[in-house]
């Protein structure tokens, strides 16, 4: 058996989980980071855009950008607040916007080079410092190198939370490359897994974000906050099936979009800003086109730049061809080419997951002994999140989570693992040797789960399709206990790891589809067409407890914020 | 429609067996990539075929692989007719077309690498 004993387990190594394991490295304990891919090369933050958002003035004192000195924590705060609806846990924004700067002067300390500041839509002032998503990881990664106590534990899925008397005890996982039962004997654990877009057809995220985070803290008895609240980001497929990128930048340089009658849509749901509207109201516009059947047969819409000329065209190609986009997103002149041709489907793509676990502002979850820190947390952003300020999340919390899990792991010594505990989860893992009888295969069932949740639980939510969904999440959680597998090897099984994901996927759309059911408003990214307007009644979030029984235990929590007016 | 074939160099060293190539034919609508089809093949016709990717977006490098003889990114590599698909390093391989840990580091991301977009600010300028 592959047992490993450490102080703390980091799970993920996004810019969350790294900077957590520097943090409770440098109290000097010992710490496994553990991912399911290979250091530097998964996890959401290299496919960021990727600026780190702090207030102006910092970015102008701090890192000697051309920021704007009237800005101040409490302003970057109440922007926070407006675009999240005034349901933000403010304790969160608290330290969210006193601890971001230092974050982002520290990654500069650490060798991430900087690409000016920008002014992104709901920011009063220029706060997001661009980097790559590319060169934060490296330069956390190799900032880890200076401490012999991080060890790096790859191509690991930890399937689930050892847990004993409600006290965390580690976890276990499978080693995907060889096919062994992983045991992490642990004081304290840190989720920074990330969200879990891939539970939707069409995700801009890496495809290792499948809600294990959100599934392990669940299992454990955590409690989850904010879950309906999930971002898209308007997008295309620069290669089928799933090479995805977003357009929204040919959005606003003047591309079109159209329905398959070749009708102009956005006419009817923005007349004013047309395809410059925000991208809530441009993906909800699409889903509408495509629910009402004037969409592509992929269910999409088309983005089109035929009625450009030549030189505006151009124009666009040698933006992007130089990649002096803040969001660096370089097309090649291939795409363009494809482009002037022929109009290219679009839709809305998973981009974010605004709710999560429930932390306090030490990043502490309700389970003794676990943390948690970045997307996988919720509260920090309400109902919705500024454009910018995933990445400060990332590194504010795991900085918060790694010295918040030290002290406690400090504080208490190692308990012996529970047997019975780790046997049956370890058996959860052995699909290969079991003998099943069922042929459910677990691709299958995520390619149904991922269509249901894309037309049900995306950016158009509705009582009779979220019940739809839910009935189908039922049937899944049954097929689930005994899919059969086709590929009986030990070693990158894809198929067994589908099958160890799948329960996470169900679970966290059992979780996002019975809150999107019971907020029956519309606020932030959450849109009901049954319910399309905000309603006061609903101020506040929806919390899932943890519960022995079938159903959800869900609580509402009314908010205390409300709405101040601040002169800008 | 774009018919082709697809001939992937195999390796499981927990078989004891030889090298070995299978061969696919796909019929793809579209414009696909080289890591688009093996993801079709593993998922319609052959679940036993490994190979690793991550971002889908040319960053991550995870999905490199030798294609018609040519080191890539599959997932940004648009298929132009026939595949021949290899590991990156033969004398690496963990199973099929994973290598193993150390064998990919010096293949570089096609976006967002921090010192190309250096070098470009700097040529703007």
């Amino acid at each position: 058996l592959n047992e490993n004993k450490t102080d703390v387990l980091v799970i993920g190594a996004g810019a969350a989980g790294l900077r957590a394991a520097i943090e409770i490295a440098a109290t000097g304990l010992h710490v496994i980071v553990a991912i399911k891919g290979r250091r530097g090369k998964c996890g959401a933050t290299l496919t960021a855009g990727a600026e780190v958002d702090i207030d102006s003035a910092s970015a102008t004192s701090l890192l000697r950008l051309s920021g704007d000195l009237r800005d101040d924590a409490s302003l970057f705060a109440n922007d926070m607040l407006s675009v999240g609806e005034w349901i933000n846990n403010v304790n969160l924004v608290d330290v969210h916007v006193a601890e971001a700067p230092q974050r982002a002067k520290e990654l500069t300390d650490w060798g991430a080079k900087t690409f000016g500041l920008i002014h992104s839509p709901g920011h009063r002032y220029p706060r997001g410092v661009v980097f790559s998503g590319i060169g934060i990881v490296r330069a956390l990664l190799k900032k880890t190198r200076e401490f012999s106590d991080i060890e790096f534990a790859e191509e690991i899925l930890v399937t689930d939370l050892i847990i004993d008397q409600g006290v965390i005890r580690g976890a276990v996982g499978l080693n995907f490359a060889t096919g062994e039962v992983v045991n992490f004997w642990a004081k304290a654990v840190v989720i920074a897994t990330g969200g879990c877009q891939s539970l939707y057809k069409f995700s801009d995220a890496p495809s290792e974000l499948t809600g294990d985070g959100y599934g392990m803290a669940f299992r454990a008895g955590a409690t989850f906050v904010d879950m309906e609240f999930i971002q898209f980001l308007i997008c295309t497929m620069l290669y089928e099936p799933f090479t995805i990128t977003p357009v929204q930048q040919l959005l606003y340089k003047g591309a079109w979009l159209l329905n398959s009658k070749n009708e102009r849509f956005m006419k009817l749901y923005d007349t004013l800003n047309l395809e410059k509207s925000t991208r809530d109201v441009i993906a909800r516009a699409i889903m509408s086109e495509v629910i009402q059947g004037r969409g592509t047969h992929n269910g999409c819409v088309y983005l089109s730049i035929e009625h450009l000329t030549e030189s505006e065209i151009n124009a666009i190609a040698d933006v992007y061809r130089k990649g002096t986009f803040a969001t660096s997103y370089a097309y090649d002149l291939a795409f363009f080419d494809r482009l002037k041709h022929e109009p290219i489907e679009v839709f809305p793509a998973a981009h974010y997951f605004c709710g999560g676990i429930e932390i306090s502002n030490k990043c502490m979850t309700s389970v003794v002994g676990l943390f948690a820190a970045g997307e996988a947390t919720g509260g920090t952003h309400g109902a919705n999140r500024l454009a910018g300020n995933a990445l400060s999340e990332a590194l504010v919390q795991g900085r918060v989570a790694g010295s918040s899990a030290a002290r406690f792991a400090l504080d208490v010594s190692f308990e012996d693992l529970p047997r019975d505990t780790v046997s049956r989860l370890e058996r959860k893992i052995d699909l290969i040797d079991s003998h099943r009888t069922t042929d459910q295969s677990p691709v299958q069932i995520r390619k149904l789960l991922n269509e249901l949740s894309w037309r049900h639980l995306g950016v158009l939510r509705h009582k009779g399709g979220l019940q739809e969904l839910l009935s189908f999440i039922d049937r899944a959680t049954m097929q689930i206990q005994n899919l059969e597998l086709r590929n009986r090897s030990h070693s990158y099984n894809q198929e067994w790891i589908e099958a160890l994901q799948l329960p996470n996927l169900v679970l966290t759309a059992k979780i996002v589809s019975t809150t999107a059911l019971f907020r029956e408003e519309s606020r932030g990214t959450h849109f009901r067409t049954d319910f399309p307007n905000k309603d006061e009644r609903w101020h506040g979030c929806i919390r899932v407890l943890p519960t022995s029984r079938e159903e959800m235990n869900l609580d509402f929590k009314p908010a205390l914020t409300h709405s101040v007016v601040t002169s800008p | 429609v774009n018919e082709i074939t697809v001939r992937i160099l195999r390796y499981d060293p927990q078989s004891h067996r030889e090298r070995y190539f299978s061969t696919y034919r796909l019929s793809l609508k579209g414009k696909w990539s080289v890591l688009g089809a093996l993801q079709k093949i593993m998922e319609d016709s052959d679940p036993q075929l490994s190979f690793t990717y991550s971002c889908r977006l040319s960053r991550c490098t995870s999905c490199a692989m030798r294609v018609n003889g040519r080191v890539v990114l599959t997932c940004v590599e648009p298929i132009g007719g026939n595949l021949d698909v290899e590991p990156v390093s033969i004398k690496h391989t963990a199973k099929d077309l994973v290598t193993t840990v150390t064998q990919d580091m010096h293949i570089k991301p096609l976006q967002g690498d921090p010192d190309e977009m250096e070098r470009k600010l700097k040529d703007a300028r």
